[in-house]
């Protein structure tokens, strides 16, 4: 990829790329499938930094935004507002159509969000201050010589039975991300890896009915 | 410098793991039993529906498998909003309500069913051990005891068919042998071959884009100084306005830990003075620890105990200044 392109990506992602260089690009980027993969991950790692929802893009998204451009009648200015990212403007909308597997955004963190909104599932806080290695090593190993107990499902950490998936507790956006990128970093490594986004809180959305398998 | 009873305590902790790790690591048994278990779970075709237990919420799936060569898989949830999955030879589509799919390529052979450790990659760092028998989804198991030799890590029960080892629960366990994840099938067909209407998705799926990044295993910029057995196998570097942004994910083969290393926008300078604001949490077997001190902020977070991010974390240091 040329430097002019990587140019005009990064302006495009930053909405102050001209509607004829952004067809242009667009063009090629439709043809190109280096080029979207490229601006795919930029777009992913942008939204993990800036603390939004990932989502990831369409292979067809070129041509929606092509048709959205020609749809739209008035003239745009070199810097038209609805094309700068994050802006949650008309760009996210019809580009960011195939949210990946994530909640949507949740309020700006608070120091006791979950606990707020939901007791019964608020998360352990372990420590402000770290314990040392040392005495997690003395704490944890009397009960490497105890005797197994057997395991069931009623015995696990205060598991409660009936589900409360309407009551999604999720992580802030950045912590998702976070969550997402290592599971799929750690797929790698062989353990299974897609599992726990389908277990990942979900905020199920507004008249959404659920269907049978 | 150490008390006397903490200099004890620390010896007992260091001998006693490794004592008890002795007496087990010679179980054969055991270890046969895991290797067919990473064969069956490629091979057999079967579908069953099981309960996932994490963190507090109770989750049911149903998952069909096509073995062999070209082993296929569906994952589907069965409670709250529907989310699927598919996998085949050569992608992984993820499906959910409201949501357009998306596809990735398959990068590994890491199949659907959950909390089924990479025992092909169980090193000096855990032991295996026969636990005792007992009967699951209406099939006789034997039950295997995957055990850290130190507590920087979790453990592993499964319990294995008898008869051909597909895992038929398994849970994730800490250092007091509770389970904080697990899986346990309550119904099971093993043999029975899918449909192809059972392992296609439910919907159609017009392509998408793999949101891998392009700069991976480039040359870290931080260090970090892991417990013993974890070894730095992916650097990442996330692309952005933040030139010294990494992911450093570090596994010991079966545990995995990703370090975030960022700086904060709005203040580029690393002060070490600064006092550190940290915390810690923990989500079934998820550890997050957040560092954030002198404008660099650190995450570490992994399926391990909340001891391992923390040392993690606190040890991260620039390698050279760019």
């Amino acid at each position: 990829m040329s430097q002019q392109f990587e140019e005009q990506l990064s302006a495009f992602m930053d909405g102050e790329l001209g509607r004829d260089e952004t067809r242009f690009l667009l063009k090629r980027t439709a043809n190109d499938g280096g080029l979207t993969a490229r601006w795919t991950r930029y777009h992913v790692a942008r939204q993990a930094l800036r603390r939004q929802e990932i989502v990831a893009i369409r292979v067809d998204f070129a041509s929606s935004i092509m048709a959205q451009l020609d749809a739209e009648s008035a003239p745009q200015s070199a810097r038209t507002p609805w094309l700068r990212w994050g802006s949650g403007g008309a760009i996210a909308a019809a580009v960011a159509v195939a949210a990946l597997m994530v909640t949507r955004p949740t309020e700006q963190p608070s120091p006791t969000p979950i606990a707020a909104t939901n007791p019964a599932r608020t998360p352990q806080v372990a420590s402000v201050t770290a314990p040392t290695a040392s005495s997690e090593i003395a704490a944890a190993n009397p009960a490497f010589q105890a005797p197994l107990v057997p395991n069931s499902p009623t015995q696990t950490t205060a598991a409660a039975l009936s589900t409360d998936v309407t009551e999604p507790v999720g992580f802030d956006p950045r912590m998702q991300s976070y969550v997402i990128r290592h599971y799929q970093a750690t797929g790698s490594t062989g353990q299974p890896d897609f599992v726990p986004y389908i277990l990942l809180p979900v905020e199920p959305r507004q008249g959404e009915a659920p269907r049978n398998h | 410098m150490a008390s006397p009873a903490r200099a004890a305590a620390l010896a007992l902790a260091a001998i006693a793991p490794l004592a008890s790790g002795l007496a087990q690591a010679a179980d054969p048994a055991a270890q046969d039993l895991l290797r067919r278990m990473s064969a069956s779970l490629r091979s057999i075709d079967y579908e069953g529906s099981f309960i996932y237990q994490q963190d507090g919420r109770t989750d049911a799936l149903r998952i069909f498998h096509l073995g062999g060569a070209e082993e296929r898989e569906r994952l589907v949830s069965l409670t709250g909003a529907r989310n699927e999955i598919v996998r085949n030879d050569r992608t992984i589509t993820c499906l959910q309500v409201g949501l357009a799919p998306t596809q990735f390529a398959l990068r590994n052979e890491s199949g659907l069913l959950p909390l089924t450790p990479n025992v092909r990659e169980l090193g000096t760092d855990y032991t295996v051990s026969v636990a005792g028998s007992d009967r699951v989804a209406g099939y006789a198991a034997s039950i295997v005891d995957i055990a850290p030799r130190d507590p920087y890590r979790y453990g592993y029960r499964l319990w294995l068919a008898q008869d051909n080892q597909l895992p038929l629960r398994s849970a994730i366990v800490d250092a007091k042998r509770q389970p904080l994840a697990q899986f346990m099938f309550v119904a099971l067909d093993i043999g029975t071959k899918p449909s192809e209407a059972d392992l296609a998705p439910s919907e159609s799926v017009s392509g998408a884009m793999d949101a891998g990044g392009d700069s991976i295993n480039e040359r870290p910029a931080w260090r970090v100084d892991a417990p013993a057995g974890f070894r730095l196998v992916r650097t990442e570097r996330i692309a952005g306005n933040a030139p010294l942004s990494e992911q450093l994910v570090y596994s010991d083969g079966v545990a995995s830990v990703s370090i975030y290393v960022e700086r904060h926008e709005d203040d580029k300078k690393l002060d070490a003075a600064t006092p550190a604001a940290e915390s810690t949490i923990v989500r079934g077997a998820l550890s997050i620890h957040s560092r954030d001190t002198g404008g660099l902020k650190v995450t570490a977070l992994g399926d391990v105990p909340p001891a391992t991010v923390q040392v993690m974390a606190k040890s991260v240091r620039a390698i050279a200044s760019r």
